[in-house]
């Protein structure tokens, strides 16, 4: 079993990329969430790896941390959940947020994800609620900041755009000033969509 | 979409040369001349006051120059134009990215604006009213209202299908305007002036002749001057005379009319097969082989407006001017049924 890849970030596709280590690429999927903090192609690059072996073919999953690792094992583990629908789960979110709605009981939130329906969101806080405690995850909306951060993501998100590309430029936005009202992050986070398409 | 030359819709291969032949003046648009006067007023008011235009919705056939207009006015106005189409914004998000970009009265163009997702459209609403963009965070009791300020801006709506619009978005616009068919002066005019941007002769003739096959649309002249244009820059040092003209329209299979092959199956198929009409548009479609809806939208309309199609509550009847197109007898026809539908020539 492959626990972890060290070496050299080759390609980045769609929902996937390629690991050189020492002259073999490894394909490895990994949530979409990862893919702004991963380093330029040629650089180097550590992943911890969630190993999917079935009698007709072998995958690899990849994280950041051995946190995100530990929780996706847990989240497959759960009934109806296989790989490749768990990835399609974190992918929306981001991993704080997912093990926080199921710390929280947030039904509401989880069942606002592709795939997921009231009765699959019962399912996941049941089985991983208490399997969950132990990892700790970034909290978010303590601050009165992260609240403003938090609404800014909601709207833009209610508004179609994509989870994991909204929480990158919100919080790259707040990282870059501290005192922009609710108002002026939903604008500036607008306009930053509006000129990538 | 159909490969005619003659489909007054714009096709991908118009793009390159339409952007080199539109007027940026109004002074230089041909035909529409009373909504052109009214533009010129409104365009002078605007600036006088330092405010956008009101926002406008122009409406009519494909091919007469919304798109045209709308970058004219945003030219005179001296601001940017932001283009779109209707089908192209898929969620509210698009437009509330393309709102947040504009600079002050700029112009913002939705092409077939009657296509418009409903959730897009319901965010158009506060933002022509009142320059915000409406935004709501969360359900029921705990929802919040956000208010984004937006720079003011005209919106340009063009659409070929005026009755489609729903009505609130219709009553925000406080200009309507219907763009009319051109006649054969104004399309001479056109093709002389699209002539001389391409670099070709062309006599007064020629021109008429071109005019005369343009199904009253000015795309459709330009579209034909630049096949001909073909044929003489290979067969006549790029003249075009007389004589190129009628070899390129005899390899175009376009007659003095405007009618292609499709037309004149269509108009045959109403003789011949159903003895001048009436007949239901499943039917033709079943005898033309054509889809219903093309039939409708893409053949009819010049048929109908030539003169050669009546529509009646009970289907379609070929006209008098359509016997005579052919040079037969309606009631020797209907008689004789020796009128050959297969030879479409």
């Amino acid at each position: 079993m492959i626990a972890y890849l060290d070496g050299f970030l080759i390609e980045k596709k769609e929902d996937f990329i390629v690991v050189d280590v020492n002259g073999i690429g490894y394909q490895v999927f990994i949530p979409t969430y990862i893919f702004s903090k991963l380093p330029q192609n040629g650089e180097e690059l550590k992943l911890f790896i969630y190993h999917h072996i079935r009698e007709d073919e072998q995958t690899l999953y990849g994280f950041l941390s051995n946190k995100e690792k530990e929780f996706f094992e847990l989240l497959v583990s759960v009934s109806g959940i296989g790989p490749k629908k768990g990835l399609k789960l974190i992918s929306q979110s981001s991993f704080d947020r997912f093990v926080k709605a199921i710390k929280n009981d947030d039904i509401n939130y989880l069942s606002s994800l592709k795939g997921v329906g009231k009765k699959t969101s019962k399912k996941l806080i049941f089985e991983l609620k208490d399997k969950v405690k132990e990892i700790e995850v970034e909290i978010i909306g303590d601050t009165k900041q992260n609240t403003k951060a938090n609404e800014a993501i909601e709207a833009l998100v209610g508004l179609g755009f994509s989870p994991p590309i909204v929480r990158d430029i919100i919080s790259s936005t707040v990282s870059n000033n501290k005192n922009l009202t609710t108002q002026e992050l939903i604008k500036t986070g607008l306009r930053k969509l509006g000129k990538g398409s | 979409m159909s490969d005619r030359i003659v489909d007054p819709d714009k096709k991908n291969f118009d793009n390159s040369v339409e952007k080199n032949l539109r007027p940026k003046y109004l002074d230089e648009f041909i035909g529409q001349k009373d909504l052109r006067k009214k533009l010129k007023i409104y365009i002078e008011a605007a600036k006088k006051r330092n405010e956008p235009i009101d926002h406008i919705l122009f409406h009519g056939p494909p091919g007469l120059g919304k798109t045209t207009l709308a970058h004219i006015i945003a030219h005179e106005m001296g601001v940017n134009i932001k283009i779109t189409s209707g089908p192209i914004l898929t969620k509210p998000g698009d437009v509330a990215a393309i709102l947040t970009n504009l600079e002050h009265n700029d112009v913002l163009f939705i092409d077939e604006v009657h296509r418009l997702n409903r959730s897009v459209e319901e965010m158009l609403y506060s933002a022509m009213e009142d320059f915000e963009l409406d935004i709501i965070i969360g359900e029921g009791p705990s929802a919040k209202n956000i208010r984004i300020p937006l720079e003011s801006f005209t919106l340009i709506g063009a659409t070929t299908r005026a009755g489609l619009l729903t009505s609130p978005l219709r009553d925000r616009f406080g200009v309507l305007e219907r763009l009319e068919f051109y006649n054969i002066r104004e399309l001479k005019k056109i093709i002389r002036r699209s002539a001389k941007i391409l670099n070709v002769k062309i006599d007064d003739k020629s021109a008429n002749e071109i005019a005369k096959r343009s199904r009253y649309t000015p795309r459709v002249a330009n579209r034909l001057l630049k096949r001909v244009r073909d044929f003489a820059d290979v067969k006549n040092n790029g003249v075009i005379d007389e004589n190129i003209i009628m070899q390129s329209f005899e390899l175009l299979k376009i007659d003095e009319k405007g009618l292609d092959k499709m037309d004149k199956k269509i108009l045959k198929a109403l003789i011949n097969r159903f003895e001048g009409g009436p007949a239901g548009l499943d039917s033709l479609s079943v005898v033309l082989g054509e889809e219903k809806d093309t039939i409708e939208d893409v053949y009819e309309p010049f048929l109908v407006r030539a003169g050669f199609i009546e529509r009646t509550s009970r289907g379609r009847i070929a006209s008098k001017k359509t016997y005579r197109y052919f040079d037969i007898n309606k009631t020797e026809n209907q008689e004789n049924s020796s009128f050959n539908f297969d030879n479409e020539g």
